[in-house]
């Protein structure tokens, strides 16, 4: 929470880090199945004496190297790009923590690297042995790639090893946390996902190619709906993937938030048909699949991928690391020591996310830059209480809400009162199991609902543009009626916080 | 002028020794920078050439073939390569490098663009080299290697100066335009005395490497100036080739006492990497990085052989082909009719 904040306007930075990451799980499954079904099928069909599917690898394995290494590279930096922008206290930790499984899957993606550019330059050059050795290099270096990645991404929900950052420097067991309880499920069902894209790229390209005739073709594509078969594992492993999660995080699947339900539900759904059309339609009726079908199949997967890396992220709130960091960036350990009670602008939580100050915000009040690096309280009381709400929303909000757009806030508080406003903020993690809890004084909770109320306060003109790109003050704005100065001892007024729209 | 607010790491350690890090960090960074120069270079080349030349001979043709062969790989390799030290430089100056980052925030994911951009451009180059306007594409790939390279150094720059992150923190960030020509002025560094004395003082093995890599450059110019007069005596060549691969570690390596010698002074928080860090080495991890680094290398090094022991066959003859049905097959639509799917 201490480092400045990145501002997306409209669609926030948490979407920015779904949208390239979601293109990268698809490249990166990608990557690793096409890795074992092009070795597993070369090898088949050396021994098997199928020249068909044998050049048909050789005929596409260029995409591999054109899907992997250029969309993947970019991409998966990507990922670390925008992580790094909206979430650094998160990458900071992991990269902390993992540096050495970062660092061996680095050695791993450099010999998969060499392994593809090999493979796929050397058809003509190495015997059929031989390019099948490289093949299987390829696999070995492409699945260790996914054993240590995943057990990071894992590690995130699933932590397996207590951190306590109260204890400085914080303790921490690596193998545990690698290899945490969500970790053998997740790579089961990786795998299995990686297998089905590839199959159904498979189905894809040889229906696209007009290079074959339709009994090649049926071979090409009878062999690609072997690969499918593995989804019909996908419900007992995603039922492993969620015995292993911590239990408050499966609460959102059966049906605490229903949007996740149904995309979870969607997602086993169509893997595990997809599973059952394969086994009953391509193996034992012999049937084909035409270019139509491979298609619409290929983009039902991808979806169903999609989903089930929107509900593995989802599952996590209100925490990026379970139980240890919140999505803010707030370490639970921190939260007792940065609530505070009264109001004085000394105990601000302003004082902690200085970052979120910016001074040209005060606008003709005058705020200079030694107020801001001394962190003067008796400047930042002459500034407007929605200007302070503006900063404490960018330390504590923005990274999941907008103003206006992906998760924006201004219709998520439409028509609440400033004092219904300070009444959620003061149990919020209570009110809303999913959101962490808001730390700071009185001030700071009077201060943030102000801002947050004149979003939507027809008497001020506030344009959203403004608001969300935080470049202009807030000079209109109004501070927050006399009837929000509660005790921070009263309790919740559960009458008003329902009211929500 | 008060300390400016550094991000708290206090309770992060080190899972290593920072000499270890740091150099790991300069070393796979030297790798990478290899790898950039091959490219900016072969590119500048291919450039150079296609503008001079009017007819281009069989062996222009050729040469520009082998080059441009290479240029896919070369690229995946530089990314690749970048990723080791972009991870280390986190784990020793994440604190500074992600606050740098955000505050040049679209900047830097602009370089992803650039790079996508860069990557396609070579493929393109490759595929339409001799027509007349595939040099369009070449000219397209240093110019986006080079925004990125201006790009990251930006970063640097500011992630070391953390007495001009008010500035950004008052607007750039959001890109206002009469604050976009401070942006072009960085990076603005003129290296203080007392640190260059430091550095040239070889008072510390970044000093010694340096002066040593500012001899090689010197020498550098000898050499290829003899290598350009003498062009068949090849260790002209070899050795212009190897002074500036081997002098670029010494300016590497001066590079990370400048970035030290930076981060200590008090504006900047007074940043020790020695003094400030607590390390809690991981070991086991460790080791087996260090095993599989030989490992791959080995694998690597294995897949090469297996293919420089066996000479390129010719292309596949008309005589592979036949395993293939015709382009267009009568059956095919009766076949696809009859799809269930």
């Amino acid at each position: 929470m201490d480092y400045p904040v990145w501002n997306v306007p409209y669609l926030g930075g948490s979407m920015v880090i779904a949208v390239v990451a979601i293109i990268h799980v698809f490249i990166a499954h990608f990557a690793i199945g096409a890795g074992i079904v092009n070795a597993l099928t070369e090898t088949f069909a050396l021994r098997r004496n199928e020249p068909v599917l044998r050049q048909f690898l050789r005929d596409h394995s260029r995409l591999l190297i054109i899907l992997a290494f250029i969309g993947g590279a970019v991409t998966g930096v990507g990922i670390w790009f925008s992580i790094s922008l909206v979430s650094p206290d998160a990458t900071g930790l992991l990269i902390h923590l993992f540096l050495w499984a970062w660092a061996i899957e680095w050695i791993f993606f450099l010999v998969e690297l060499a392994a593809a550019y090999i493979y796929y330059y050397t058809w003509d050059r190495l015997s059929p042995a031989a390019h099948c050795l490289v093949g299987w290099i390829y696999v070995l270096a492409a699945l260790f790639t996914l054993v240590f990645i995943n057990g990071i991404v894992t590690f995130m929900l699933s932590p397996g090893t207590s951190l306590d950052s109260s204890v400085r420097p914080m303790q921490f067991d690596f193998w545990a946390g690698l290899f945490n309880p969500t970790y053998w499920p997740s790579l089961l069902l990786r795998t299995i996902s990686s297998l089905a894209i590839v199959a159904l790229i498979i189905m894809v390209l040889v229906n696209a190619s007009r290079r074959y005739s339709p009994q090649q073709r049926d071979l090409v594509v009878r062999h690609a709906g072997k690969f499918l078969l593995p989804l019909i594992l996908m419900i007992p492993a995603a039922g492993w993937f969620f015995a292993a999660s911590p239990e408050e995080s499966v609460f959102y699947i059966k049906g605490g938030a229903i949007a996740m339900t149904l995309l979870f539900a969607f997602s086993l759904a169509a893997s595990t048909l997809i599973g059952f059309f394969s086994y009953l339609a391509i193996l034992i009726r012999k049937r084909s699949v035409n270019l139509e079908t491979a298609l619409l199949l290929l983009f039902i997967a991808l979806i169903a991928t999609g989903s089930s890396e929107f509900v593995r992220e989802g599952m996590r709130k209100p925490y990026l690391i379970w139980d240890h960091m919140y999505s803010n960036g707030l370490l639970k350990s921190q939260v007792a020591s940065l609530q505070k009670p009264g109001k004085k602008f000394d105990t601000s939580i302003l004082r902690s996310t200085r970052w979120s100050i910016r001074p040209q915000d005060a606008g003709e009040v005058p705020f200079t830059d030694e107020d801001f690096l001394t962190y003067n309280p008796a400047a930042l009381e002459k500034v407007k209480d929605t200007v302070r709400g503006r900063w404490i929303y960018d330390a504590q909000c923005l990274r999941c809400h907008c103003i206006d757009g992906y998760n924006g806030i201004r219709p998520l508080v439409y028509q609440w009162t400033p004092k219904m406003l300070v009444n959620a903020l003061r149990e919020l993690d209570k009110v809303k199991a999913f959101m962490p809890p808001f730390v700071g004084n009185q001030r700071d909770r009077e201060d943030l609902a102000a801002f947050m109320h004149a979003l939507n306060d027809p008497d001020k003109k506030t344009s959203p543009s403004c608001l969300g790109s935080g470049c202009h003050t807030l000079d209109t704005a109004q501070p927050v009626r006399p009837d929000t100065e509660t005790s921070p001892d009263q309790p919740n007024q559960p009458e008003e916080t329902e009211d929500q729209p | 002028m008060n300390p400016v607010p550094i991000p708290d790491y206090s309770s992060f350690f080190l899972p290593a020794w920072p000499w270890l890090l740091m150099a790991l960090s300069t070393f796979t960074f030297w790798l990478h920078l290899l790898m950039v120069g091959v490219i900016l270079g072969c590119t500048i080349f291919l450039c150079v050439r296609r503008l001079r030349y009017k007819t281009p001979t069989d062996l222009d043709r050729q040469l520009d073939s082998r080059i441009l062969k290479t240029m896919p790989v070369s690229v995946s390799l530089a990314i690749t390569l970048g990723i080791a030290p972009l991870l280390f430089i986190q784990v020793l100056y994440g604190h500074y490098f992600y606050t740098a980052n955000i505050f040049i925030a679209w900047f830097w994911m602009a370089s992803l663009a650039f790079l996508l951009l860069g990557f396609v451009a070579v493929y393109l180059a490759k595929l339409t080299w001799h027509q007349r306007w595939g040099v369009l594409f070449i000219l397209l790939v240093p110019l986006m290697f080079v925004s990125i390279v201006y790009i990251f150094t930006n970063n640097a720059v500011l992630a070391i100066q953390p007495e001009h992150w008010l500035e950004f923190q008052r607007g750039l960030r959001h890109l206002h335009v009469h604050d976009a020509e401070n942006y072009i002025l960085l990076p603005r560094i003129s290296i203080p005395a007392d640190m260059l004395r430091h550095l040239a003082s070889f008072s510390t093995p970044a000093g010694v490497a340096w002066m040593i890599a500012l001899l090689f450059v010197v020498l550098n110019l000898f050499t290829a100036v003899n290598g350009i007069l003498k062009p068949q005596e090849t260790k002209w060549l070899v050795l212009s080739t190897l002074l500036p691969v081997f002098g670029m570690i010494g300016m590497l390596m001066a590079r990370q006492q400048l970035r030290s010698d930076y981060l200590a002074r008090e504006v900047a928080g007074g940043f020790d990497i020695y003094r400030d860090w607590t390390v809690q080495p991981q070991i086991l991890p460790m080791i087996i990085f260090a095993v599989l680094l030989v490992a791959g290398l080995l694998v690597i090094g294995f897949m090469v052989y297996l293919v420089l022991k066996t000479r390129p066959s010719a292309p596949p003859s008309a005589a592979a082909e036949p395993v293939l049905a015709p382009v267009s097959t009568p059956s095919l639509p009766e076949h696809r009719d009859s799809n269930p799917s």
